[in-house]
């Protein structure tokens, strides 16, 4: 295991290497001068000149590379274009924020989706089942956005449960969790079903059951051990869209995360934090996906790394 | 022949998918008839009627925040939303499925493609689209572009898979023994089998591609105000969310009920062209 660890580490490096070139060349793709873009439509000759001076644009490119590389290494993202405060210190604000709403959201999916799909494979053709598939259709389907304005009209506006002003407070988590949800639980649900359908038509299930053992300790047992592979594959996958998902959540419920810091910046062209918002999105999905190939050794001994 | 009648018959009897390609048609026809079905143009302001209720005389789902007629709005919208979905995916397999033929048949170039992919996946969720759109700037066509670069991977994937599945078999072997050249192989004899997973992943894809062009507009960052894109009238009525909530009611449910009508339809023609899958569903 412990060479494929290595290879998987190695790899995570290539990857963030990769994604440190995609974000420097961000500036430089901006189709036409970068530097007249970010001044604005009616800046002068002299402003477009500072701002190419203070990106360091009139730089060779290695030098540019190499400058953004030594200061990325030091942990200096740079400052914001707008408000000139250090970019650690916008996204030390906002990515706790992210963390919590990601986090939550994959756990919600999870423990309503696993179920789920069991129920509805162990009681195939039935209303249960049926029920099930129609929610994770729906949930499939459902515009996140406009769900989660629904589930404000519901739960604040009409019931007056929770408020809608985001304050940062635990309860305010709720509504944007089961908003972000929603897809990944259709998704797990899906997934679960189907790959314990699959488990269940095998000779060992046929055994285990003929043997006399339990229905239920057959289903959650030495059904559920072995469905979970391909689910785990699912969830893992997941919290890329989670995290990508974060970003229209948060603008839904004004919360103040890491994805409305990006769009605000995206409009403002405030490239420091876009590109360093990125970065981070990105390195957090690539370590989860370490982990998750890490899971799989741990969960289905048949997974062998050389 | 005989197959393909099969298939239909088959198909039609997959009444979630039948329902679904149904509910295309219709919206299909709506999105063409828009200027003869609407009651009233889609940008045509009535300031001291805006935001009137659902049932009010003129206008059977109210009026915006611009007195302008929902139904209007949401009949153009049809149009937008049917477009994006099919530019996207249009983007998506132009790009996609070349790449995934080359890297599948010339193993020179797999390295640079694969890695190339990985790349664009390690961008997580929609994040790829919002580089580019960082890049290009916020706008519809910009959206439409990201979404559907966004989209290329799946399919660079899928073709690959079955070209890789089938590039050693003899049938291939004795097409090349036969003289025929590269490009004729791959067009011909292999890209043919990649059809029935290309078409279930391209009616998936027009599903995901318009929830995903509307969230875009919604956050601001795809199409503009005034256009009657459904996302965009959702981030302009949200405003009103309170005091007048049909103004975001009708164009989510219409996202809605377009996305839900493609994904039915694409699992239905994945339990249709696929055998292998619709034992385990």
């Amino acid at each position: 295991m412990f060479p494929y660890v290595l290879r998987r580490v190695a790899h995570l490096a290539l990857v963030a290497a990769g994604v440190v070139v995609v974000t420097f060349s961000m500036l430089h793709l901006i189709p036409g001068d970068p530097a007249h873009v970010i001044a604005g439509d009616f800046a002068t000759q002299e402003s477009i000149e500072g701002v190419r001076r203070r990106l360091g644009l009139d730089q060779p490119l290695p030098v540019q590379f190499a400058r953004y590389v030594g200061r990325l290494v030091r942990g200096d993202l740079g400052a914001s274009f707008r408000s000139n405060v250090p970019v650690t210190r916008e996204l030390g604000l906002s990515y706790p924020i992210s963390a919590q709403l990601a986090v939550y959201s994959l756990a919600l999916a999870t423990v309503v989706g696993v179920p789920l799909g069991v129920v509805a494979a162990v009681r195939r053709g039935t209303f249960a089942d049926l029920a099930t598939m129609v929610i994770a259709m729906a949930g499939l389907s459902i515009p996140s956005f406009w769900l989660g304005l629904n589930l404000i009209l519901l739960f604040s506006v009409r019931l007056g449960w929770l408020r809608s002003i985001w304050g940062g407070a635990p309860a305010d988590y709720i509504l944007p969790s089961v908003t972000l949800a929603m897809f990944s639980l259709a998704l797990i649900a899906r997934q679960t079903r189907s790959s314990m359908l699959e488990v269940l038509t095998q000779d060992y299930i046929r055994t285990a059951r003929a043997k006399g053992l339990a229905v239920r300790a057959v289903h959650y047992r030495h059904a559920l051990q072995n469905a979970l592979v391909p689910v785990l594959t699912v969830i893992g996958l997941n919290f890329g869209y989670i995290l990508g998902g974060t970003v229209i959540t948060e603008s839904i419920f004004s919360m103040r995360g890491m994805g409305t810091l990006l769009v605000a910046s995206i409009l403002d062209r405030d490239y420091p934090i876009v590109q360093a918002g990125i970065l981070v999105l990105a390195l957090n999905f690539a370590v989860i996906n370490l982990l998750t190939d890490l899971l799989y050794a741990v969960i289905d001994p048949r997974i062998r790394y050389a | 022949m005989r197959r393909r009648g099969g298939l239909w018959r088959r198909f039609l009897r997959h009444r979630s998918a039948a329902a679904g390609l149904a509910v295309i048609a219709a919206l299909v026809v709506v999105a063409a008839l828009a200027p003869w079905l609407a009651p009233h143009p889609p940008d045509v302001q009535n300031l001291p009627g805006r935001l009137a209720p659902p049932g009010t005389p003129g206008h059977p789902l109210g009026t915006d925040e611009l007195g302008r007629d929902i139904l209007s709005r949401l009949l153009y919208g049809a149009r937008i939303s049917l477009v994006i979905g099919i530019i996207v995916v249009a983007v998506a397999v132009g790009i996609g499925v070349p790449a995934g033929a080359l890297a599948g048949y010339h193993p020179r170039y797999d390295g640079v493609i694969m890695r190339t992919v990985d790349l664009m996946l390690s961008f997580p969720g929609i994040l790829l689209a919002l580089v580019i759109i960082a890049v290009l700037g916020p706008g519809l066509g910009n959206a439409m572009l990201a979404v559907g670069i966004f989209s290329v991977p799946v399919f660079v994937r899928i073709t690959r898979a079955s070209i890789l599945s089938v590039r050693e078999l003899e049938y291939v072997q004795a097409a090349r023994a036969a003289g025929a050249r590269d490009g004729r192989i791959l067009v011909r004899h292999m890209l043919p089998n990649c059809v029935a997973p290309l078409l279930v992943q391209a009616t998936f894809r027009i599903a995901t591609s318009i929830l995903t062009a509307a969230s875009l507009s919604f956050i601001g960052l795809g199409a503009q105000p005034p256009t009657p894109e459904w996302g965009a009238m959702l981030a302009t009525g949200r405003v009103n969310l309170y005091i007048a909530p049909h103004v975001t009611l009708y164009p989510g449910l219409a996202i809605f009920i377009t996305v839900l009508a493609f994904n039915l339809l694409g699992d239905g023609l994945r339990d249709v062209l696929d055998p292998r899958l619709r034992a385990a569903h």
